[in-house]
């Protein structure tokens, strides 16, 4: 892990909600001196594989056996670094993972022997053909390329062992299930003229589909590998447009965004709303609301501003009722938000609000470093050790703000919380549960504030409309984003950097094109040794 | 029973009994506990620093344990219960995070290994060998696992019960021959796909597939050792409702796999450093361990009743510990154990390691010194390194090459153990 990641995604974390500010963090969390590095990958890296993760093996299973129940649990555990479940150095098989595996593997077999069999082979004789098809007809799904021949081999005696077409298929479905051709993805490459290895066909076809819908190749994209139709650039373009319209996209993307807000863990937040309003629906709507938004703009190829400025949202009635916003409907569709009501954009997403907040109250310094780290890529210098962070109990004080201005009295904590706090407190119209208020027991909220140091200077706020609206003019805001889907992408951070820069300065700025940028970059399609 | 007992135990009665449920429970005759000075079982609680001020046992002497409110839930325990506190983690755990806790160096150490790791190996080294090294179990889904090491990199517990179940039972008992020939057949295949997938990469990332290939070697020779004595593995847990359950859940789990002979050194995770949610009726209203115990009360009542719930925790351990025979014989499983509850950092509330605490229980193969009041000993400063290779000692591993801080001391500390 280089130390520039390490320290912003120890940060993470780390920072205190309630204090005067910041834990010292591990600058180094995710390895140190240790025996799993992060290749050099710019602007690309070596040949690698790249472990599935959890959710994407239980993606590849239901695809391959038609249906979302298969029985599947915690069989892989994902490192979760810099938010995303994604890292390719870190994401390994060992200790006990095998066994879990193994055990996962069987229970899989058994059950679709008992219950697929049909559906997975046309033919349940025991002779070479009839074994060698089911082999490979099941095999190519589940390695998402052709299975090499000294593996059908392998499989056919394994299926040997056994006296009837069942037997066979279990052992064998067991033994894939175990196999690093379905663990992992492979990112090898044919060696070129250029020296470079250019990934095959299925691989690119992994790389899309897993980057796009967190899944297998679908038929069609297989079969654009199969007839050597992911050869180009637009080859790549008209595959990923496809994808891009999938509901499994819509997924895959939701999930990204809940991972780059950091919102993922709404559902299990402990919160304390005295009114009883934040049910486990509302927790579940607000989360969609987000992953809407985000698609929304991503498909409408809108800029990446939008997501910031959008004068609109996906609620349903429940959700568009919490919100007091009215206009909505049964099931979750588009509305207005009439005026000095919801915040606009992303950040006035009630699962931004809430979940950025303390149990019981809002949080500026949370909200603060949300805006720090996951949309300006900015690193937070902790606290050293031997520092009390917790406030002082409030006396006399009503409001939220006035508990967290102790921080600017202080000159210790100040020189860090100037440039956390004020930021929150341009969030203070919404409490802990992404309701608008305009008082906090009794006083008027001011909300009021600086995001300071920018490239433009100190930015003057005054509410969240302000802030969102700096921040959706801001390049930074866009570079950040690209970091984020180009580490989700490729498993490495700072990959083809350049690269993706350039491309998107010459795009139009949409949130499809920081998407396009990262499928072009070197990285996506080639390596080095 | 050791391995190669066992393997004669099994030729002697046949494989039949080894299905038995109750097989390993049944037990002969145990030898004196004591004269034996040493734990055959080590069983790690982890968690989070606390508020010295509300934690310290204050008025307790080296023979008499006065309780605090938090402490006061281990009562029961006292006559097999020493106190620790004020130990130094000489600078490598003063914050959350921090990973000094378990391995005695700071963020620029650089042969990282956690205690529990560390005697593990010595243990196999040492000819105890189980079908499982060791058990990492609890903690919360979340980034920074950073409590257990191994070759300077931080391992990741299990965090599912269910998981946990199915890693250390899923090759216990009642395996076919059939079976058993379909597991290796399938593991020589798959280790052949890894070695042409391993031979297309460079070294670095061939470590991925070496970790993978040492994965499988693991299970190989689980199975080729019978997969673990058959005994009573009970069923298998729900997925808990929320993080700490879980990691309650796993204490059972752990103190199973003792039972059975499984593993001889087994930690768990309660919580995280800064993502644990708490809803439990006993602590009080809803909120996050560090945001909103450590950070944020005053007075710290949630977190009193959080560390109370923990206690409680541990002592079902005993309880469980005590209410089975060690498969090694020596009395009870409490007998052969030592428990021991370590932390992450001292000071919580101030972010620092100047006062790192621990309980150590368990009769510990009579290693502890113990009083019928409780012991509470005051570090005085020393390295709370010390302390964990105390741990290693009471397992009868002396030789601490490889472990810590070179820098500091390694001695156990004699106050704690004999």
């Amino acid at each position: 892990m280089t130390h520039h990641t390490a320290v912003s995604f120890s940060l993470v974390a780390a920072l205190l909600a309630g204090g005067c500010g910041i834990d010292t963090a591990d600058p180094d969390a995710a390895g140190g001196g240790g025996q799993l590095e992060p290749p050099a990958c710019s602007p690309r890296g070596p040949r690698m594989t790249r472990r599935l993760s959890n959710l994407q093996l239980h993606n590849t299973l239901a695809a391959v056996f038609q249906d979302p129940g298969v029985p599947t649990g915690d069989v892989l555990n994902d490192p979760v670094i810099l938010g995303f479940k994604s890292d390719a150095t870190q994401s390994v098989v060992r200790d006990l993972d095998a066994q879990l595996i193994m055990n996962n593997a069987e229970t899989v077999a058994d059950w679709a022997v008992n219950q697929k069999l049909g559906q997975l082979t046309s033919c349940q004789g025991m002779d070479a053909t009839c074994v060698r098809q089911f082999i490979q007809t099941l095999g190519k799904k589940l390695y998402r390329e052709p299975v090499p021949s000294s593996s059908v081999d392998a499989y056919a005696e394994l299926f040997g062992q056994e006296t009837s077409f069942a037997d066979g298929a279990r052992a064998v479905i067991s033994a894939m299930l175990q196999s690093s051709y379905v663990l992992y993805r492979r990112e090898f490459g044919v060696r070129g003229s250029d020296g470079l290895y250019h990934l095959t066909p299925y691989e690119l076809a992994s790389s899309l589909s897993y980057m796009l819908t967190n899944g297998p190749p679908d038929d069609p994209l297989m079969s654009a590998a199969d007839q050597g139709r992911l050869a180009t650039t637009a080859d790549l373009d008209r595959e990923a447009a496809r994808l891009l319209s999938t509901q499994a996209s819509e997924t895959a993307f939701g999930t990204f965004a809940r991972n780059w807000l950091v919102i993922d863990d709404l559902a299990s937040r402990a919160k304390m709303d005295p009114t009883n309003q934040l049910s486990d629906a509302i927790r579940t709507a607000m989360l969609r609301e987000t992953t809407l938004m985000f698609m929304n703009v991503l498909r409408s190829d809108a800029k990446v501003s939008e997501l910031f400025t959008a004068s609109y949202t996906f609620v349903d009635q429940t959700l568009a009722g919490y919100y007091q916003i009215g206009g909505a409907g049964g099931s979750f569709g588009r509305v207005q938000l009439p005026p000095n009501t919801r915040a606009h954009g992303i950040l006035g997403d009630g699962s931004v609000l809430t979940r950025h907040a303390l149990a019981d109250r809002s949080s500026p310094v949370q909200r603060g470093k949300l805006v720090r780290e996951r949309l300006l890529c900015e690193e937070l210098t902790p606290p050293p050790p031997n520092v009390d962070t917790n406030l002082p109990p409030p006396m006399g004080t009503v409001t939220t703000r006035e508990r967290y201005e102790v921080h600017s009295q202080n000159p210790f904590c100040k020189g860090c919380h100037s440039r956390i706090d004020p930021i929150g407190f341009s969030f203070e119209h919404f409490d802990g549960f992404g309701r608008k208020r305009d008082q906090e027991n009794g006083v008027a909220i001011d909300a009021t504030g600086v995001l300071a140091g920018t490239d433009d200077g100190d930015i003057a706020l005054d509410g969240l409309d302000s802030l969102s609206s700096y921040l959706s003019t801001s390049p930074q805001v866009t570079q950040c984003l690209a970091r984020y889907v180009s580490y989700n992408a490729y498993g490495l951070d700072h990959c083809s950097e350049a690269s993706i820069t350039a491309e998107l300065a010459a795009s139009n700025g949409s949130l499809k094109s920081i998407v396009m940028a990262v499928i072009h970059a070197p990285q996506f399609t080639t390596r080095t040794e | 029973m050791s391995r190669s007992s066992r393997r004669e135990f099994v030729q002697r009665v046949g494989l039949a009994a080894l299905f038995s449920p109750f097989m390993s429970l049944v037990k002969t005759a145990p030898a004196s506990a004591a004269a034996l000075g040493k734990a055959k079982y080590l069983l790690v609680f982890y968690t989070n620093g606390t508020d010295p001020a509300a934690w310290t046992p204050a008025g307790s002497t080296a023979d008499r344990l006065v309780f605090s409110a938090m402490t006061e839930p281990l009562a029961p325990l006292r006559p097999n219960l020493v106190l620790v506190e004020k130990l130094s983690s000489m600078g490598t755990a003063d914050n959350h995070a921090a990973p000094g806790g378990l391995t005695g160096q700071g963020y620029s150490g650089q042969t990282r290994i956690s205690i529990d790791q560390f005697i593990a190996d010595r243990l196999r080294s040492a000819g105890v060998v189980t079908p499982i090294p060791s058990l990492i179990l609890g903690s919360v889904r979340t980034e920074q696992q950073n409590s257990f090491y191994r070759d300077n990199q931080p391992l990741s517990p299990i965090f599912s019960p269910v998981a946990a179940y199915d890693a250390i039972f899923g090759a216990v008992g009642g395996v076919s021959p059939n079976l058993l020939r379909r597991r290796k057949s399938s593991l020589d295949l798959v280790r052949g796909e890894l070695g042409q997938l391993s031979g297309q990469l460079g070294s670095q990332e061939r470590r991925k597939m070496e970790l993978h290939v040492e994965s499988i070697r693991a299970v190989e020779k689980r199975l080729a050792s019978g997969g673990g004595a058959a005994c009573a593995a009970g069923t298998r847990p729900p997925e808990a409702s929320q993080d700490l359950l879980a990691s309650a859940a796993h204490v059972d789990l752990a103190v199973t796999a003792f039972a059975c002979d499984i593993t001889r050194v087994a930690s768990i995770q309660f919580g995280h450093h800064q993502n644990t949610q708490v809803s439990l009726a006993e602590v009080g209203n809803p909120g996050n361990w560090h945001n909103d115990f450590i950070h944020g009360d005053n007075p710290r009542t949630r977190l009193t009743n959080l560390e109370r719930w923990l206690a409680l925790q541990f002592v079902a351990a005993a309880n469980k510990l005590k209410s089975l025979p060690a498969p090694t014989g020596g009395g009870t499983l409490f007998d052969q154990t030592l428990m021991v509850w370590a932390r992450d950092m001292g000071d919580a509330v101030a972010h620092n390691g100047n006062d790192m605490r621990f309980v150590f229980s368990g009769g510990a193969g009579g290693f502890l010194v113990t009083s019928p009041n409780g012991r509470y000993v005051d570090g005085g400063g020393q390295a709370h390194q010390r302390a964990l290779t105390t741990c290693a000692a009471a397992m009868g591993v002396t030789d601490f090459a490889g472990f810590g801080d070179v820098n500091v001391s390694r001695t156990p500390l004699d106050v704690i153990g004999k």
